[in-house]
């Protein structure tokens, strides 16, 4: 059963135990008490991923903290204000977050924010769908090797293969079209150098590519 | 009125100016349409051009640019979730839910008009009043009313597309904190270049120069928007939005007339001032319409009222951005900063006595973007039943595309890998932050008013000797001061009284 629950759903379920007479007032209380660890570590993991960040930070500023000719507050006055700004604003939102929970008062705020977040990360995430986040990091480390000119074909039928169309006209047409648009708006008119790459053959194939593109101009 | 009519036959009696009026109406629309490329693009890219053309046909040119460029960003903003500039982000919030309902004739017909009502509206504001306006703007506000205004902006807007009002000035303050990366605006000392973390160290010249905006906005909004709906895709719970031609009503018009009125104010105010500009216009006019709505609950669920607001205000922010250029040559922000290079490449020196020495090319450029603005109901219009069309087209043909742009547009910025991967890196953050209801809007709201903010405090402080209460004694920044703390303690008191925001951006 633990399984399958999300924080929507166990606070559903919460209130519909509620409304029953109740010789289940044990599960009642479990489901309540799921619902709020539930809460309560995601409102301090928020809390720690913004510590986190104000806290690296904080950190950093060391290293740029010199004094100004006729600026009393330095060039760490103002990062320093805003790490304090985080760390405050992130434990006020612990505490109402941490009370409201605790009340058993979920608003109506936190369960339209939780359908969306489990709407859209219920579970371990698909094979697919990391593949899906992991393609662009892929292409940009290739591309200043390899040249955009080669890699992008590439990476537009990968992107087009993991969004599931599967039609070789279709990969071949979509592929065609928003490459060369590419390649004449950016290429041709507009002389944007784009990475050419550096490691042969591929240096010398992204050049003719270019040539191609600009032939006649 | 004797100059606006001369200075109208001057512009539809030339067919070299008219033909110029032309590009730039459809270029400006175009550019600010595509994901990836925006106005300032196309600016970059004619100014070299401008050398040979005659001084009058170059400023009225990247005038058109301008009106047209703020509202071509609308376009993409309400059919994919991604604005084309980021005065168009406010736009996102009701536009892209109305497309998802089957409404997107609607949003795109009520941009049109909206974005044609707030840019004539300026545009008559600006031929009326220029020298006035300008005088009276430069003279009242210094830093102390900038930083004031900035305060009061982020103040009531903070918690514009985010789940709660804390998750909304969280998202803000990380804005303001990726604005202080590169040189700080007094001493010039570079800011978190140098990274040292468990003995690891690290340096970046790239990071000297700064996080630039348009990498974090084509990853907050394109790359994010590609990322959920590959999700969605995955999981088969993508559904394609109707493509609806159906335009508004002069009855939904109607009931939107003080939103159009109040967001007119809001953006020709905000767009006077140097630096800030259409953006917080945009956010000021959305914020402001919300407050004040019946139908506040509505908001960010795809309510016309979000979308009008917003459209009004960045496009009433155009014509008021002229004044400090031609009254007193201020540029606000960066296409008025190339109009005054325009000025500089022919030997001009805009300010007051321009009126009297090219009176031509201020009333033929006060011509255009008048006419400008409001030829962009017709073509707005004739948008409206042809763009509408590509949501026919299936999303996953469409996101290779929209990536390529991307990916195009942010390396293009500064001929940097690292601003592609800068991007990305904010894209799959947008991606989490979308799904916990965090606001990417506050981030760049942040990261755009920081620098400003920061500058201006500074110099405050350096004028008032360090004392705080030095800001209180200027009646404009201690109303706005004062407008600012009432804002954040309402809005407090309402989160803790849980009748907060209850939505935020459609994902």
């Amino acid at each position: 059963m633990c399984a399958s629950l999300t924080p929507t759903s166990m606070i559903a379920n919460f209130r519909a135990f509620c409304s029953m007479p109740s010789d289940r007032t044990e599960t009642t209380q479990s489901v309540r008490l799921i619902a709020f660890l539930s809460n309560s570590r995601k409102a301090i993991l928020e809390w720690l991923a913004w510590t986190a960040i104000a806290g690296v930070a904080f950190l950093q500023i060391g290293n740029f903290r010199r004094e100004i000719a006729d600026y009393a507050f330095g060039a760490d006055g103002w990062p320093l204000a805003i790490c304090s700004a985080i760390f405050i604003g992130a434990t006020l939102q612990l505490v109402v977050m941490l009370l409201r929970n605790r009340a058993g008062m979920q608003s109506q705020l936190e369960s339209a924010g939780n359908s969306r977040e489990t709407d859209s990360t219920p579970g371990w995430p698909s094979l697919q769908l990391v593949a899906i986040f992991m393609l662009p990091f892929i292409y940009l480390f290739l591309m200043p090797r390899l040249g955009f000119f080669a890699m992008t074909p590439f990476f537009i039928v990968a992107l087009l293969l993991l969004m599931q169309v599967r039609s070789f006209a279709t990969i071949a047409l979509v592929t065609l079209f928003a490459y060369g648009i590419a390649l004449l708006i950016f290429t041709r008119l507009f002389y944007v150098a784009l990475p050419v790459g550096r490691i042969e053959p591929f240096y010398g194939i992204n050049n003719a590519i270019v040539s191609l593109v600009r032939a006649g101009m | 009125m004797e100059p606006f009519l001369t200075g109208t036959a001057m512009l539809f009696t030339d067919p070299t100016g008219l033909m110029i009026f032309v590009c730039g109406l459809l270029g400006g629309m175009l550019f600010g349409a595509i994901p990836g490329v925006n106005m300032l693009t196309l600016g970059a890219v004619l100014l070299p051009f401008t050398i040979t053309m005659e001084p009058a046909h170059a400023v009225m040119l990247f005038s058109v640019i301008y009106c047209s460029g703020v509202f071509g960003g609308a376009i993409t903003a309400i059919l994919f979730n991604i604005p084309g500039a980021p005065e168009n982000a406010p736009t996102c919030f009701d536009g892209y839910p109305m497309t998802m309902k089957g409404q997107a004739g609607k949003a795109i017909g009520a941009a049109v008009c909206c974005s044609a009502l707030g840019g004539v509206a300026s545009a008559c504001l600006m031929m009326g009043a220029t020298g006035a306006i300008a005088n009276w703007a430069v003279r009242a506000f210094g830093p102390q009313e900038i930083f004031a205004l900035i305060f009061f902006g982020l103040a009531v807007s903070a918690s514009i597309g985010a789940s709660s009002l804390w998750k909304g000035w969280l998202s803000v303050f990380a804005g303001l904190l990726i604005a202080t990366v590169g040189t700080d605006p007094v001493g010039g000392i570079p800011r978190f270049d140098e990274w040292n973390l468990f003995g690891l160290e690290y340096r970046s010249y790239y990071l000297s120069a700064g996080i630039h905006f348009i990498p974090l906005i084509l990853g907050f909004f394109a790359v994010s928007e590609v990322l959920v709906q590959a999700t969605n895709i995955s999981r088969g719970l993508r559904e394609r939005p109707k493509a609806a031609l159906e335009f508004p009503t002069f009855a939904e018009f109607w009931r939107v007339r003080f939103t159009v009125l109040r967001s007119i104010c809001v953006g020709f105010f905000a767009g006077i001032l140097p630096g800030i500009g259409a953006t917080l216009a945009a956010f000021l006019g959305y914020s402001q319409a919300q407050r004040w709505s019946r139908n506040r609950d509505g908001f960010g669920k795809g309510e016309i009222e979000g979308v009008v607001a917003s459209e009004t205000a960045n496009n009433a922010a155009t014509g008021a951005a002229m004044i400090p250029l031609l009254a007193l040559g201020l540029p606000g922000g960066a296409l008025t900063a190339m109009i005054m290079g325009i000025f500089q490449i022919h030997g001009m020196e805009p300010g007051p006595l321009i009126f009297i020495n090219s009176g031509d090319l201020v009333w033929i450029t006060f011509a255009a973007m008048f006419w400008a603005n409001l030829l962009i109901v017709i073509l707005g219009w004739i948008q409206t039943k042809t763009v509408v069309h590509i949501l026919r087209v299936p999303f996953r043909w469409l996101a290779p595309g929209i990536l390529m742009l991307a990916i195009i547009g942010a390396f293009a910025l500064r001929n940097l890998v690292i601003d592609v991967w800068v991007m990305f890196i904010a894209g799959v953050a947008a991606y989490f932050m979308r799904a916990t209801g965090y606001s990417p809007a506050g981030i760049v709201l942040g990261l755009i008013l920081g620098k400003i903010g920061e500058s201006a405090f500074s110099k405050s402080m350096q004028l008032m000797h360090y004392d705080f209460t030095g800001f209180l004694g200027r009646p404009i920044s201690a109303l706005l001061l004062i407008l600012g703390m009432i804002a954040i303690v309402s809005s407090i008191m309402r989160e803790l009284r849980g009748k907060g925001r209850v939505h935020a951006p459609a994902d």
